[in-house]
């Protein structure tokens, strides 16, 4: 008998080198933790300082590099700052759970059930009625309703209803995929950029800005509730907006100007879906209560808890079972960031956020002590890169507590820091929203650079226009 | 057809990416299975999404579902289907029927879609997630697949890892061209596996008609007693097969040499390395080279 294969003999040296392959990146974190714990601590950061450190930076390789699951990582801050001496074990638990991770386990659970309702259909006939069959008018509608949308109910879950709408529009104009290149591109970045910009426009858009919330409270430093961020980020979601119309009909000129024939058959398709039902409008009444409990008990009550509540309704009049909210909550990502606020939070006790504060004060001459623009941008440029790289949410966890400590007005650099780690542009995976869109096959990845980078630049211009000439004007 | 070689049936795991690049893929994929009354299984791999934005992606898979959207895995299955379909490898195939993403079935680690075939007692379609060398080999050591059919990467490191760590021959389809009538170019050297590789490419040779050159290269002038013998033995091997052959001999760098002589029109068939793991990971070997320099069609056998 012939065969294409002798079975090897012993694959055991072959099967080592292949694990030590795979997980290279977890070895590489776990000795950059070993070197800095080894190497002599500096004279002004505290023993238990520097060993946090080395913990942030080994979890900055793990998240990176996902060497280890989401969850994996949560554990491993956990058991890190128990072993490496840095908090008992009691402190450490009470450390992971706070009102902001009850907000954002909340939030997410929320928009699991928010999806559940079967609302998209409704949503896309609402949009094409008000925009008509023009290609540029459809765009605009779907970049300005993804935005409103995301900034209540977070970028995923807006992405996630109406992907298919855009989808849908572009397959039935065109089989071939070749002749709606830049349609695609125009009609699916318009739902991701409108999500991203969205997801900032409230504390309950994204986890990133509950952190913020968590550690201006922790800290004492000012007692900001949902109307007064919503005060200070909407009008720059609106200004945004205009722009980001411009650069996405700049970049990607459609092939189609008019969508009429794929209008009709849309239009034909969700209209089987008939009038509101009953649960359709209790499930929007509910969401509008949990926005209203938002705005108007969060003082009292925390918005986690209002949030948690939120759900409670939706689970007890029967509007989501537990299965579809459990299928559809990342729990690992509930539990990274409670250990990212949980290392935060550590980084603030054992001194390591404000001596890596001051050495980047330093390193620049403290030229940054001297010009607050100077340190705004500098806040901006850096959470920008890092969540181009880590997710916004833990970037944020790690960079909030720093950011806040480089000097001037703490509140400003909270914002700052929360509102450019959206500005996940440059990639197709910076953004959950940009990952999704580019997850359906239609968009290659070269154009999200092409889009991108003109996006990023125009809204870190607004952001230090925002922050010079507003937020003064309000405070 | 060869099936009288064979005792067990052969298993192909044929990998696609998508209809723009593994059209060539699974067209001598198809061919090789059919000639051999192979097992085929047709794998898409899809990218792993980053375990942070999981949530989000399920809840756009289940509107597109609903939406009666097929997820881009799915589309690329679909194709495979046609495409095979087309060719006549699907018993009582119908253009008109729709494909039934339904029909997919849910395993453990993939989801799959088993075909009745012209050729064998299994065809399957099948779709996985994750790293794709991780998934492949997960897949090979599943099923034990004998050969793993796949398109040329750019990525360097490719070479390395479809080489080393998936435990099967491997046939990278490269630059393959449907309408050239392609020979088979046998690097032959005094290596553990270069009788395994003739063997191999006899089969194939006879299943897909084609020509066999047998190359052996020196680097010096003087070829070695190993060398000369096994060159001999393959030529040997081949006459009694009754199979058109020819031998060459070349003296000069081994990978250029073997670059060089296949040219545009021969898939070349070498043994894989036996030299240690070790070495290999941090030197790479002979095979590997040759898969990362070569620009046509080349059969890994192990």
């Amino acid at each position: 008998m012939v065969t294409f294969k002798t079975r090897t003999h012993s694959r055991l040296l072959s099967n080592i080198l292949y694990w030590i392959d795979k997980n290279r990146w977890l070895l590489i974190a776990l000795l950059a933790g070993l070197v800095l714990n080894l190497i002599p601590t500096p004279g002004d950061i505290s023993e238990p300082g520097w060993r946090t450190l080395s913990i942030a930076v080994m979890v900055l390789i793990l998240i990176v590099s996902e060497a280890l699951p989401l969850a994996g990582v949560a554990l491993f801050i956990a058991v890190a700052q128990v072993v490496m001496g840095i908090a008992d074990s009691a402190m450490v638990a009470s450390t992971f759970m706070s009102d902001a991770v009850f907000f954002i386990m909340g939030s997410l659970m929320l928009a699991a059930a928010i999806i559940h309702q079967g609302l998209d259909a409704r949503l896309a006939l609402g949009i094409i009625r008000i925009t008509g069959n023009k290609t540029s008018r459809i765009m605009i509608g779907l970049l300005v309703i993804s935005a409103i949308l995301s900034s209540f109910i977070g970028s995923h879950t807006v992405v996630a209803m109406l992907l298919p709408v855009g989808m849908t529009l572009v397959r039935y104009t065109a089989t071939d995929k070749k002749q709606t290149v830049n349609l695609s591109a125009l009609l699916l970045f318009s739902i991701a950029y409108g999500a991203t910009i969205g997801s900032v426009g409230t504390p309950s858009g994204g986890a990133r800005n509950a952190i913020i919330l968590g550690y201006w409270q922790d800290l004492n430093i000012t007692e900001i509730d949902y109307l007064a961020w919503m005060k200070y980020v909407y009008p720059l979601l609106i200004l945004e907006l205009p722009f980001a119309v411009l650069v996405l009909r700049w970049v990607f000129k459609p092939e189609y100007n008019n969508l009429d024939s794929a209008v009709r058959k849309l239009k034909v398709k969700v209209a089987h879906s008939g009038i509101m039902t009953g649960q359709q409008k209790l499930s929007v009444f509910f969401f509008l209560l949990t926005f209203l409990g938002w705005i108007t008990l969060s003082q009292r009550l925390g918005l986690g808890i209002i949030a948690i509540a939120g759900v409670l309704l939706y689970l007890a009049f029967g509007l989501v079972s537990w299965d579809d909210i459990n299928r559809n909550t990342n729990w690992g990502v509930v539990l990274l960031f409670a250990a990212a606020i949980s290392l935060g939070v550590q980084m603030r006790r054992t001194g390591t956020a404000l001596w890596v504060a001051d050495n980047l004060i330093g390193l620049t001459g403290d030229m940054m002590a001297a010009s607050m623009p100077l340190r705004d941008a500098f806040i901006m440029i850096i959470t920008t890169t890092m969540a181009n790289t880590l997710s916004a949410a833990a970037t944020v966890a790690i960079l909030g507590p720093i950011n806040i400590n480089l000097g001037g007005d703490p509140v400003t650099a909270g914002f700052i820091t929360a509102i450019s780690s959206a500005f996940g542009y440059f990639t197709a995976t910076a953004a959950p929203a940009t990952m999704i869109i580019y997850s359906s096959g239609m968009v290659r990845s070269k154009q999200f650079l092409r889009a991108g980078w003109r996006m990023g630049l125009v809204s870190m211009a607004l952001l230090m226009l925002v922050t010079m000439l507003y937020w003064p004007m309000i405070r | 057809m060869v099936s009288k070689f064979y005792i067990n049936p052969v298993k192909f795991l044929i990998a696609v990416s998508s209809e723009q690049f593994s059209q060539p893929t699974l067209t001598i994929g198809m061919e090789l299975a059919n000639a051999f009354q192979a097992q085929a299984t047709i794998a898409y791999v899809e990218p792993p999404v980053a375990s942070l934005y999981a949530d989000g992606m399920n809840m756009t898979r289940e509107t597109m579902e609903k939406w009666g959207i097929p997820q881009p895995g799915v589309e690329v299955l679909e194709w495979a289907y046609r495409f095979i379909g087309e060719a006549g490898y699907i018993e009582n195939y119908d253009s008109e029927i729709p494909f039934q993403q339904s029909k997919l079935v849910t395993k453990a680690q993939h989801r799959e879609l088993v075909l009745p075939s012209t050729f064998s007692d299994k065809l399957r379609l099948i779709m996985r997630q994750g790293d794709i060398i991780r998934e492949l080999r997960h897949a090979v050591e599943e099923d034990a697949y004998d050969v793993t059919i796949i398109g040329a990467s750019a990525q360097r490191k490719m070479a390395h890892d479809l080489i080393e760590y998936i435990d099967s021959s491997i046939f990278v389809v490269n630059n393959f061209n449907a309408e050239l009538d392609y020979n088979l170019l046998v690097c032959v050297d005094d290596s553990e596996r270069t009788r395994q590789a003739i063997r191999t490419a006899a089969v194939v040779a006879e299943a897909l008609k084609m020509k066999v050159e047998v190359l052996t290269v020196s680097k010096t002038t003087r070829f070695g007693t190993g060398y000369s013998n096994a060159h001999q033995w393959a030529l040997d091997y081949l006459d009694h097969k009754g199979l058109p052959h020819r031998g060459i001999k070349r003296t000069g760098d081994p990978v250029e040499t073997f670059i060089n002589e296949q040219g545009t029109d021969k898939i070349l068939v070498m043994g894989s390395s036996s030299g240690s793991a070790l070495k290999k990971f941090f030197r790479g070997s002979k095979p590997q080279q040759t898969l990362e320099a070569s620009k046509g069609p080349i059969l890994i056998v192990k």
